[in-house]
């Protein structure tokens, strides 16, 4: 198993978001116990790791959180 | 020094200053006084079905993103920063619920509010030297849809849509409502070609005259039967509201026959005859016409034929909607979409979007027929000599400027038709430009944007 040194596990290829004002890989990743969320973003050299309890969490804002997030650039 | 009130006057009596055809002073005029107050057509809804869709249009130089909301409305706001004037979508169709410029990264929502610009306290003191609350990206001065059709117009004085319509609404849903699905598009190509934009409005309002002759390579090849002369002076000319259209005439039936005669599957027309109006239905079926080739003023133009689209002469019907985006007075960008009845089947869909192609489009055999013209006549019109000359436009009428033949007895649609040639509907086309060029120009206002309020 290709397992990274970080212990997680890449389950299948990243799909890729993108329109003309950003680009993000997503992937569902395996860790020893579990499983997360990787949203990579390439060109702004960023990632995150987010576990369910976050998604669900996430899947119950609506756009104003990211409003506030992109206001601050 | 242009006088222009000669001109219009030279045009309303079915004489045309050749020179409107490539005149850098016409254009001024066209851009001040007509597309700055005319309803124009940016976008359909099927453009952009989702929340976050948007497409990018312009009116002349004006460019626009056309959006749908996070809400499901849609919006059309001027595609241009409020900080440095940036267009701030540059790609011509996505979806984002954020649009963010690529040259100081202010960042709007999609509904146009800008929601953040970087350093805000650190660069302007906050709210105090810019004030971002309320700032939105400018919105089109009006807005309005008509069966999925998106236009604006840049006058907030501008009457509702559907009054400007008006009897042409019979017409134009006839195309955009084959069912209550209404429309779906594809594309648009965009290309640009060197000729007056006026041409090809003109052209589909009401040029049947041409279609023998220009398009005789169509009939030869056998790609569609119906332009042969005989064929299309039966058909009827028609002018309703602010638009006007041809038709061919159809070999003798009940409506069922007619619409199968252009390559109608059975359960599209189960739908027309609900969709339709009786009147609607009555064009096809009483009076035996069938809609073909329209505009609307001022630069959308529609087509409807019915070609053959393979060798065991299949004959199938297809819509397509291009506008004449006028670029300067002697460059016409076109804009060509596929329309198609969204509630057709998919091998219908499929052989429309052939039959389309074939015609129309970049590659299309109509459309390489007919730009040839409109580039020689838009060449020679620059010069001199056309200053000299006034076009003859009076197809159809007496010396003494009565019709030829009386209107149409009995027609079902609305308007005025007139049956065999004629140049009633440029005349008519040309009547509106004329009006348009007379009227002072809309007086508007300036917005000042994070100003001190």
């Amino acid at each position: 198993m290709n397992r990274s040194s970080l212990g997680r596990v890449p389950v299948n290829e990243p799909i890729v978001i993108a329109n003309e004002f950003a680009e993000v890989l997503v992937e569902k990743v395996e860790t020893r116990n579990g499983t997360r969320l990787r949203i990579r973003a390439p060109r702004a050299d960023r990632e995150i790791l987010l576990c369910p309890l976050e998604l669900e969490a996430l899947a119950g804002q609506d756009h104003d959180l990211f409003s506030r997030l992109l206001a601050a650039g | 020094m242009l006088d222009v009130a000669a001109v219009v006057a030279d045009v309303r009596r079915g004489m045309i200053p050749a020179h409107v055809y490539n005149d850098p002073e016409i254009f001024a005029l066209e851009r001040d006084r007509l597309f700055s107050r005319a309803w124009v057509f940016l976008a359909h809804e099927s453009e952009i079905p989702e929340p976050g869709d948007y497409v990018v249009r312009r009116v002349l130089a004006d460019s626009f993103i056309v959006a749908r909301d996070e809400d499901g409305t849609v919006r059309a706001m001027f595609n241009m920063c409020l900080h440095r004037g940036m267009q701030v979508c540059r790609a011509e169709m996505g979806n984002a619920s954020h649009f963010r410029c690529p040259y100081h990264a202010w960042t709007y929502r999609n509904d146009g509010r800008l929601v953040g610009l970087p350093f805000h306290v650190d660069a302007y003191g906050g709210e105090d030297g810019f004030a971002k609350e309320g700032q939105s990206l400018l919105p089109a001065p009006a807005l309005d849809v008509h069966q999925g059709l998106i236009f604006i117009s840049l006058d907030p004085d501008a009457p509702p849509l559907r009054d400007h319509l008006g009897d042409f609404a019979f017409y134009l849903d006839l195309y955009a409502r084959q069912s209550p699905a209404g429309l779906e598009l594809r594309g648009p190509q965009r290309w640009r070609i060197k000729a007056n934009w006026k041409i090809g409005a003109e052209n589909f309002a009401g040029d049947s005259y041409h279609t023998p002759h220009t398009h005789a390579s169509v009939v030869d090849i056998g790609l569609f039967r119906e332009p042969k002369a005989n064929k299309r002076k039966e058909g009827a000319l028609y002018t309703a509201g602010p638009g006007a259209g041809t038709t061919y005439k159809l070999p003798p039936g009940d409506l069922t026959t007619r619409l199968r005669h252009v390559g109608y599957p059975d359960e599209m027309i189960t739908r027309m005859r609900g969709a339709w109006t009786r009147a609607q239905r009555g064009l096809v079926e009483n009076d035996g016409f069938m809609i073909s080739a329209a505009t609307l003023f001022p630069n959308l133009s529609l087509v409807h034929n019915w070609p053959k689209i393979d060798d065991s002469g299949t004959v199938v019907p297809f819509i397509s909607l291009r506008q004449w985006q006028p670029v300067s007075a002697n460059e016409t960008e076109v804009l060509s979409w596929f329309a198609v009845d969204a509630a057709a089947p998919e091998p219908f869909k499929r052989d429309s979007y052939k039959a389309y192609v074939m015609c129309f489009g970049s590659s299309g055999m109509f459309e390489q027929d007919d730009v040839e013209n409109w580039v020689s006549i838009t060449d020679v019109a620059a010069g001199t000599m056309a200053r000299r000359l006034n076009l003859n436009s009076r197809m159809g009428l007496t010396s003494a400027g009565k019709p030829l033949k009386p209107p149409l007895a009995g027609f079902s649609g609305p308007g005025t038709a007139y049956q065999g040639f004629g140049e009633f509907n440029q005349r008519h086309w040309l009547s509106m430009w004329g009006d348009h060029l007379l009227r002072p120009p809309p007086v508007h206002t300036s917005a000042d944007m994070g100003a001190a309020r």
